[in-house]
């Protein structure tokens, strides 16, 4: 008998013993694909073909989330089946007295496990085929998207599997196994989350990266890099995407061989134990007390009080104590033995004790660093409240039409002219602003990219008055403004269709390419010029609206933009039709009572809604709306440039305007300037400064 | 030839067996005697490569027995608690084992099946103990092994199916030369079939020697005097270990060869002398107080 029959006898007679698992994936995989599909085929008369295809892309495809949960729990069940044997002594003693090498009960088994999700997947994506050939819809996109999801599935399948089967060779027990798995499956995630608790609750300039949730998800994590993988595949995001499945594959088979090394090592008495490997129990038990100890130390501390220090220790004591139990009884199934080993719950202690030290005092200086300008290569500098009416996507996906402002213009930005983004970060740490929203200031992120490559992310905080004179400056760096449009990044080709408006017209021009491509060329000159000073207006003069694939970009027109006024007007577009007092009818102002806010003890303004009164006054009288419409800024450029621009946001001016001789009317909001409030109206409305 | 050399295994604080040295020679029947927790099981453990010794080796036929396919080839153990797939058959099992073992006899295992009258369809587990065990000694010696492993394997059988498995063994000894291991708690269930019993205490072994040594050196002789005489002047120089009196009736057990003793006792004249047989228990009994142990407080 050869070893490769003896190998194929084995894995048969395994796999006789396996039959309630090929059942389970054949039925599971017969619902999601060729029932399924059938089911969406059937609503096909009553809606168009683009909608049926999409659906059946969604059965075949990345994007079936049902699909990912049946292979996760096929890799965990088929795991878990194939391997328990070596939870139980008689069955041990029965597969390892047996004349078979302990690598061949190892391979038949896995073998067995893959075939048992491959076959039955292959089968129902025939037969998925052949319903969709019985009802004509078999085409060559849905045929490769199949086959390009199945690679994708059963490459996360063989992960998921054997990161499982390595909860089984380092478990003894069948329970503890399946928190072993838990343990594989979310250790990273949650390592990843109290780190971020911790840089987000004791400094305050991290930057919390607006993909947290997906830096946490993917950290470590087996189940959490398959989502993430398909959610990017879902969103058209294929950068990197065959770096990261090569990376998939390689620790696959790395993991494989881990499996085999720890399966050859596994003490056959590992029977029963929690453990398989002694050795494995401290390692395995500082690695959960720590970090869980520390998460529940910050948990504590945020569902309490957000500055208790008490809560926090307390926190961390209770958790460290009570996860270091849980563990111990754990590994000696006795309730006894919770405060076993004394020193290792000490060390574990003392390990938490200096890490909540190290953050709560930031005994390295993380707040204060700044890397030596010597070593920065360039800097990117992202501001809140400031152009927020811009649209930011990503170039490398071609349908998310969104990206994070401030991920974009860190992404794209690069400032080797950075004395001033310098100078702004350095004020910053000098002011050392803690609280997270104080009043009149702004918030800003910036991104050192050192000489070593290294990049070094730090949000700061400013009072107006402290930064403005900086932030000015560096609005006016050409660079900055290239990192801060994604205007500059757009090809006049990609641009569908250009539109103008302003509070009274709105015009859909018709440009043939070059115009465009004129247009966007002025455009963007004169933006390159424009200054802080230049957007010191009470409202943009017009919006660009540019259309790209299906979506609007609008970008305002400000006085200075002479060329681009020009432009307009000779489209059919005059800038200078617009609101005034001539065409005002009515002014409506509402006083939100203000001097019911209080700050709290973190800065933060709380609204006593218990005590809000809300008074308005109408105006239809020419003299006052002459006085009060000059003070007004326009609400939604307010809110766009909150950074620059103060003004009386709690109250609310509706400005009605006459559009034509009909009487009809359009409303515009607005707020006054700051401190702009005539005295007349002050009386009307029993305004109160704040 | 097995041979464990100073072997040795902990579980986390418990010395299971300590610093055990046995030599099994092929043809034979050793006996492996102890209580509970004595090392039995774990001893048997080691020796079919399940368990590798803390300290120590253990060769078969010359081979390291620990991850060693050739030397797992030569045996086929049975142990206390055997398993069988879930909803299997005893045919499923005989499928399986025809994998594993290349001399596996079908029509051995098909023969005992008959005799024993066990159903090759019906389910495993809805046999008795007794009928699992049974199933366990056909695989067993269907193998057809050069060793068989037994952990406490006549435990269940009814004396009738016990006797038919010792004649079993005893008729694949003699055929092929078989070499069983047998461990059992109880001295009586061994003391028909085994050729050489080792006694495991507390996990190191208090003795290992040949039955047939033990018996040729220590005998019991019932015989009546004609008149009342001193015994142990009759038996001076030779290690008597018990004397019983009932009316004039002595039975006396003593070392020494049948020759010396009854020619020690003829000598006396006696009215009447007879050599009795001696059980294994008391062998044992008289074996153990020489190293100082109560026999009847570690087994039956």
């Amino acid at each position: 008998m050869t070893s490769k029959s003896l190998f194929f006898k084995l894995q048969r007679e395994d796999i006789k013993r396996r039959i309630w698992t090929i059942a389970l994936s054949m039925l599971g995989f017969f619902i999601l694909l060729p029932l399924n599909l059938a089911m969406r085929l059937g609503q096909d008369s009553l809606l168009d073909w683009e909608w049926i295809q999409r659906q059946l892309l969604s059965v075949l495809g990345v994007k079936f989330e049902l699909m990912f949960l049946f292979t996760i729990a096929g890799a965990v069940v088929c795991g878990l089946s194939g391997y328990f044997y070596l939870h139980s002594r008689k069955k041990v003693d029965l597969y390892h007295s047996v004349p078979v090498r302990r690598e061949t009960l190892f391979a038949f088994s896995y073998l067995n496990g893959l075939l048992i999700y491959l076959v039955p997947y292959i089968i129902n994506i025939i037969l998925s085929f052949v319903v969709l050939q019985f009802n004509d819809r078999m085409n060559t996109k849905l045929f490769t998207t199949a086959m390009s999801t199945f690679g994708f599935n059963v490459l996360f399948y063989l992960l998921i599997y054997t990161t499982v089967i390595i909860a089984v060779m380092l478990t003894g027990n069948f329970v503890i196994s399946c928190f072993g798995t838990a343990v594989l499956f979310f250790y990273g995630p949650v390592l990843m989350a109290v780190k971020e608790m911790f840089f987000s609750g004791f400094f305050s300039t991290y930057y919390q990266n607006n993909n947290v949730d997906s830096m946490i998800l993917r950290f470590l994590s087996p189940v959490g890099v398959y989502f993430d993988t398909a959610n990017n595949l879902n969103q058209g995001r294929e950068q990197g995407l065959a770096i990261r499945l090569s990376i998939v594959f390689i620790v696959t088979i790395l993991l494989i061989g881990l499996s085999v090394y720890l399966y050859k090592k596994r003490p056959s008495e590992a029977a029963t134990h929690a453990m398989a490997f002694a050795i494995s129990k401290p390692i395995i038990k500082f690695l959960l007390v720590i970090p869980v100890s520390l998460g529940g130390g910050i948990v504590f501390q945020q569902i309490t009080d957000r500055g208790s220090i008490g809560w926090f220790v307390f926190g961390m004591i209770f958790t460290l104590l009570l996860s270091y139990a849980i563990i111990e009884i754990i590994y000696n199934f006795d309730i006894r033995s919770a405060f076993r080993h004394k020193g290792q719950l000490l060390a574990c202690a003392g390990i938490v004790a200096v890490i909540a030290v190290i953050f709560h005092f930031d005994l390295f200086g993380y707040d204060n660093y700044i890397p030596k300008k010597d070593k920065i290569e360039s800097m990117s500098v992202a501001f809140s409240g400031l152009d927020d009416n811009i649209r930011y996507f990503d170039f490398e996906t071609d349908n998310t039409w969104y990206m994070n402002p401030t991920t974009y213009q860190l992404k794209n930005m690069k400032l080797t002219d950075m004395e001033d983004a310098y100078a702004l970060a350095k004020v910053a740490i000098d002011k050392n602003i803690e609280t997270f929203y104080p009043g009149d200031a702004f918030n800003y992120t910036v991104k050192y990219t050192l000489t070593s490559g290294r990049k070094v992310y730090r949000s700061y905080r400013l009072y107006q008055e402290d930064g403005i004179r900086l932030l000015k400056k560096i609005y006016d760096n050409e660079q900055y403004k290239e990192g801060h449009f994604p205007i500059y990044q757009w090809k006049s080709e990609d641009i569908r269709a250009v539109s103008c408006y302003n509070m009274l017209n709105d015009i859909a021009f018709s440009l043939n390419p070059s115009k465009i491509n004129q247009l966007l060329e002025i455009y963007k000159e004169e933006l390159r010029n424009l200054s802080i000073e230049d957007m010191n207006v009470r409202y943009p003069i017009a919006t660009l609206v540019f259309k790209l694939g299906h979506e609007s970009m609008y970008y305002n027109v400000y006085p200075t933009f002479v060329k681009t006024i020009a432009f307009l007007a000779d489209h059919g577009f005059d800038v200078n039709d617009n609101v005034d007092v001539d065409n005002i009818k009515e002014i409506v102002i509402t006083n939100y009572v203000t001097n019911k806010m209080v700050m709290d003890k973190y800065g933060d303004k709380i609204y006593r809604t218990s005590a809000y009164e809300d008074l308005s006054k109408s105006y239809t009288d020419k003299k006052e709306i002459e006085k009060i419409y000059p003070l007004l800024i326009n609400r939604d450029y307010y809110w766009d440039n909150q950074t620059i621009i103060n003004a009386e946001d709690m109250v609310e001016v509706t400005v009605i305007v006459a559009v034509d001789e009909y009487g009809n009317v359009n409303q515009h909001s607005f707020y006054f300037e700051k401190g702009k409030i005539p005295d007349f109206v002050k009386q009307d409305i029993k305004y109160v400064a704040e | 030839m097995i041979e464990a050399v100073n072997i040795s295994k902990h579980f986390d604080h418990i010395k299971a067996v300590d610093q055990v040295s046995v030599s099994i020679k092929e043809g034979n029947v050793f006996g492996l005697v102890g209580t509970n927790g004595a090392g039995k099981s774990t001893f048997i453990r080691m020796l079919c490569g399940v368990l590798k010794p803390d300290e120590g080796n253990i060769r078969i036929d010359g081979m390291e027995v620990f991850e060693n396919i050739d030397a797992k080839e030569l045996f086929f153990y049975i142990s206390d608690d055997q398993y069988f797939f879930s909803n299997a058959t005893p045919k499923d099992l005989k499928n399986y084992y025809k994998v594993v073992y290349k001399n596996f006899d079908s029509e051995r295992f098909d023969t005992l099946m008959k005799q024993f009258d066990l159903d090759q369809k019906r389910k495993i587990n809805t046999f008795s103990k007794g009928m699992k065990k049974q199933l366990s000694v056909i695989c067993g010696i269907s193998a057809n092994t050069k060793y068989i492993f037994c952990d406490e394997t006549f435990d269940g059988l009814d004396p009738v199916m016990r006797q038919a498995v010792k004649s079993i063994f005893a008729k694949e000894m003699d055929e092929r030369n078989m070499t069983a291991i047998i461990a059992s708690h109880n001295l009586r269930e061994l003391e028909d079939i085994c050729d050489h019993v080792g006694l495991l205490h507390k996990g190191g072994i208090l003795l290992s020697k040949d039955l047939y040594d033990m018996k040729l050196s220590i005998h019991k002789v019932q015989c009546v005097f004609k008149e009342d005489i001193e015994v142990r002047q009759i038996f001076e120089g030779l290690d008597v270990l018990k004397i019983d009196r009932r009316g004039s009736l002595y039975t006396i057990t003593a070392r020494g060869t049948a020759e010396e003793i009854t020619s020690r006792i003829e000598a006396a004249e006696p009215v009447f002398s007879e050599v009795l047989p001696l059980t294994l228990e008391e062998i044992f009994i008289s074996e153990t107080e020489v190293v100082g142990y109560d026999i009847k407080k570690l087994i039956l």
